[in-house]
């Protein structure tokens, strides 16, 4: 009698363990965020220390958040920038993610190391952080979008509304289908080509900037104030401003096909 | 005392007004005391005297006297108005003729007029629109200022374009936008807010405040951006700034070192 009733307290305390158990994953490759409100808009909101972020919109509501695992360098006072110090040890590998009013949060401190696929709803705004190194590849969602990372490629493909994306050293990569009207964009880098694409009628007024590369518009620039690594005006009679500015590298301002 | 009481038992007595028994003892006071008779006699004297005095009946002839006067005196009245009227119409006709030395004085009463009426009408017109207009770019400030709090980086670069929409820009913007080139933590918000400072240079406290925001910035292309506007503004205070950033960060990339000794250079030179 006294056995039985304790293993159902042990039941219960297990079954409610379970229950309440956080949105923390264990040694789980893969894991799925359900939103608040799965028919409006969300937003993801990642910070790395170091790793690779890639981020597709898709036609479900949920968030799903997968991951190679989470590494601590062999060395963590060593250069964080180094990679390959991940192939040495596996100590922790929770992710924490958290959800509120449809943001999605992820942190990943330092000096970890992790590499993130995840798949989120069309209508999502992207906010990525990258403090050392990796690669950033965004595609397929609409929302206002913030990349920013000390060194690697950003890489931002299909994307609708607005873009403001920074790194180091690395390439920026973007093509806009449409953007959100009224709304400024923004592309920086010290280091690497700059190529962005933007729709046909978009109106804006443009500023193309670098210090050693060259600046290039596939648009008419009126009235086109040019000097080989500046490029100023306006594109079809003006509107939002958009700023691609680099120290080193050259600027490709193109036509979305 | 008693020649005044005496006096007017005379009068009475010459007046009838005295009782029967009073009567008597007057006369027979006149009869015995000459003295009396003698007094009596004096005041019956002036009594009549005074009694001669007759006002003259009013005869239809005085009464035509004086209509005829009363005439020749409202006429006279008449006159001497029609007159003042007349001379001060003339005054003021006599003001309208053409006169060539008058020329300068209607000038300068028609200016002074005419700058009367702009006052009174046209300046409280003015101030309004000059109001709404102030009040307008109040209201875009504050939404300004409100902008710049949005957590999406997109929406603050859009604030800070929105500078350029204001004809005047308060302390409490520049304020704003000073601390956000040095505290925002986009990078491409804090390029899109010094592109904003910079057109706002002719305020010395935005230049002081870029000027110190050189070694606040932490990144290479906000320094390199700093110096390029520095060397657009010919602010030759920066250089000091300029030179500690090169000095600290030895492992600067190579081009933004190039860049950050030639503005030195080309600023020293001014």
């Amino acid at each position: 009698m006294m056995m039985s009733r304790s293993i159902k307290i042990i039941v219960i305390a297990l079954l409610a363990l379970i229950a309440f158990k956080p949105a923390k994953c264990q040694d789980k490759k893969e894991m799925t965020v359900k939103l608040t409100e799965p028919a409006k808009a969300g937003k993801l909101d990642v910070e790395i220390f170091n790793g690779t972020i890639n981020v597709v919109g898709y036609s479900g509501t949920d968030v799903i958040v997968s991951y190679k695992g989470i590494y601590y360098p062999i060395n963590s006072n060593q250069n964080p920038g180094n990679i390959d110090a991940k192939d040495a040890s596996k100590k922790d590998s929770n992710l924490d993610v958290s959800q509120a009013d449809n943001v999605v949060k992820i942190v990943v401190e330092k000096p970890r190391i992790v590499d993130l696929v995840i798949k989120v709803p069309r209508n999502f705004s992207v906010v990525l952080k990258n403090l050392t190194a990796g690669d950033i590849k965004v595609a397929n969602v609409n929302g206002d979008h913030e990349i920013s990372m000390a060194a690697g490629n950003i890489t931002m493909s299909n994307i609708s509304g607005s873009v403001s994306a920074h790194t180091n050293k690395g390439n920026i990569k973007v093509d806009m289908n449409s953007v959100k009207k009224g709304t400024p964009l923004a592309f920086s880098n010290v280091g690497g080509i700059i190529e962005v694409g933007l729709p046909l009628t978009l109106k804006a007024n443009v500023k193309l900037q670098t210090e050693f590369g060259k600046a290039n518009s596939e648009f008419d620039v009126e009235p086109k104030s040019s000097a080989g690594n500046l490029i100023t005006g306006k594109i079809n009679g003006g509107g939002a401003e958009i700023l691609m500015k680099s120290i080193g590298g050259d600027i490709y301002l193109r036509k979305t096909k | 005392m008693e020649n005044i009481d005496l006096e007017i038992k005379i009068l009475d007595y010459l007046q009838g007004r005295l009782s029967e028994t009073e009567r008597k003892e007057v006369e027979g006071l006149q009869r015995t005391s000459q003295a009396f008779t003698a007094k009596f006699n004096e005041v019956k004297q002036v009594w009549e005297g005074l009694d001669i005095r007759q006002v003259p009946e009013t005869g239809p002839e005085m009464r035509t006297n004086f209509k005829a006067m009363l005439n020749t005196f409202e006429l006279e009245q008449a006159h001497s108005q029609t007159n003042q009227f007349a001379s001060t119409w003339k005054k003021l006709t006599g003001l309208l003729v053409y006169r060539t030395r008058y020329n300068w004085a209607y000038s300068i009463l028609l200016l002074i007029i005419g700058a009367m009426i702009m006052y009174l009408f046209l300046k409280p017109q003015r101030s309004v629109i000059e109001d709404l207009s102030q009040q307008l770019n109040d209201k875009k400030q504050t939404i300004m200022l409100t902008m710049l709090e949005n957590p999406t980086a997109t929406e603050r670069m859009k604030a800070v374009n929105y500078t350029h929409e204001l004809h005047t820009v308060n302390d409490k913007v520049i304020n704003a936008l000073l601390a956000t080139l040095n505290t925002d933590d986009n990078e491409n918000v804090r390029l899109v807010t010094l592109d904003a400072l910079v057109k706002l240079a002719d305020n010395p406290k935005v230049r002081e405040g870029l000027v110190a925001s050189i070694v606040n910035q932490d990144s290479e292309l906000m320094q390199i951006a700093l110096a390029d506007a520095m060397l657009q503004l010919q602010e030759k205070k920066s250089v000091r700034s300029l030179k500690k950033i090169l000095k600290e960060q030895p492992d600067m990339n190579d081009m933004s070192k190039r860049k950050l000794e030639q503005t030195v250079q080309k600023l020293e030179t001014i």
